[in-house]
């Protein structure tokens, strides 16, 4: 399976300032599928992803409706995450299509992280086509608390 | 957090879904991809001739999200036949044809 990196190697916190390209992407998409889908535009869809620093861990969140769970893979490094997901949009027996902006798609995505996390810890949940990733922080990259003293 | 201030830093971001609509002789069928929602925060409504399909996400790390969209839908459909599911983002909606406007067969009798 194809791994892009994305030519935006970008941080952890710059990834949310990349959506609006995607979905400024997406929505050419649109356009263009609405008067013909074309299938290299299916090519290019990404789904939105989304990074939360807590203290603790990189969360991040991507939108997969009607992806499966064993048709998402997740590898995880120090320093990095790839997520690859697909679904394959079935024909409706005895149905015709009237309308058809929904698209099978085969995604992968590399992201830098910028923390280093504990790949042994990674948690990974998928709820209402929403996958969440958690990627706690090594303890050396967690914020830490300095306490002042007084000098005597 | 006050509500202004939440309001300045995180605009509420409104999301055209994607949708396919399938038809058959018994029904139109609306599948739409709306990820992360809570099945009772996701309204449906039938005002003939317009099917109206919203959702708010709130309290997401995120973006709060807001999904819209609206169709011109035509006299065949019956607005109290209307059913809804909900399942790995993907809402569907089977919009039932009045009995009227579904093919009939009718038997030619040798006379």
């Amino acid at each position: 399976m194809l791994v892009r990196f994305n030519d935006r190697s970008f941080p952890v916190f710059s990834a949310a300032r990349a959506f609006p390209a995607q979905s400024l992407r997406r929505e050419l998409d649109r356009l263009f599928g609405d008067l013909e889908r074309a299938p290299s535009f299916a090519d290019s869809f990404a789904p939105t992803v989304s990074f939360v620093d807590t203290a603790e861990a990189l969360v991040l969140r991507a939108e997969l409706p009607g992806v499966a769970e064993k048709d998402i893979d997740i590898d995880v490094t120090a320093n990095a995450v790839t997520i690859k997901a697909s679904r394959k949009l079935e024909t409706l027996e005895g149905y015709t299509a009237q309308r058809r902006e929904r698209q099978s798609f085969t995604f992968a995505q590399s992201y830098e992280l910028g923390a280093r996390v504990d790949p042994e810890r990674v948690q990974a949940s998928l709820k209402q086509g929403v996958l969440t990733l958690t990627l706690p922080k090594v303890a050396e990259a967690q914020p830490k608390k300095v306490t002042v003293t007084a000098a005597a | 957090m006050d509500q202004q201030t939440q309001e300045k830093n995180r605009p509420l971001r409104k999301l055209s879904p994607n949708v396919d609509v399938f038809e058959n002789e018994h029904e139109l069928l609306v599948v739409a991809d709306v990820p992360g929602l809570d099945p009772n925060e996701i309204g449906v409504h039938v005002e003939l001739p317009e099917l109206r399909i919203e959702a708010k996400v709130q309290g997401s790390p995120d973006t709060p999200v807001s999904y819209v969209r609206t169709f011109r839908l035509d006299e065949r459909i019956d607005a109290e036949r209307v059913q809804a599911d909900y399942k790995d983002g993907v809402l569907r909606v089977h919009l039932t044809k009045s009995a009227a406007f579904r093919p009939r067969r009718v038997a030619v009798q040798a006379s």
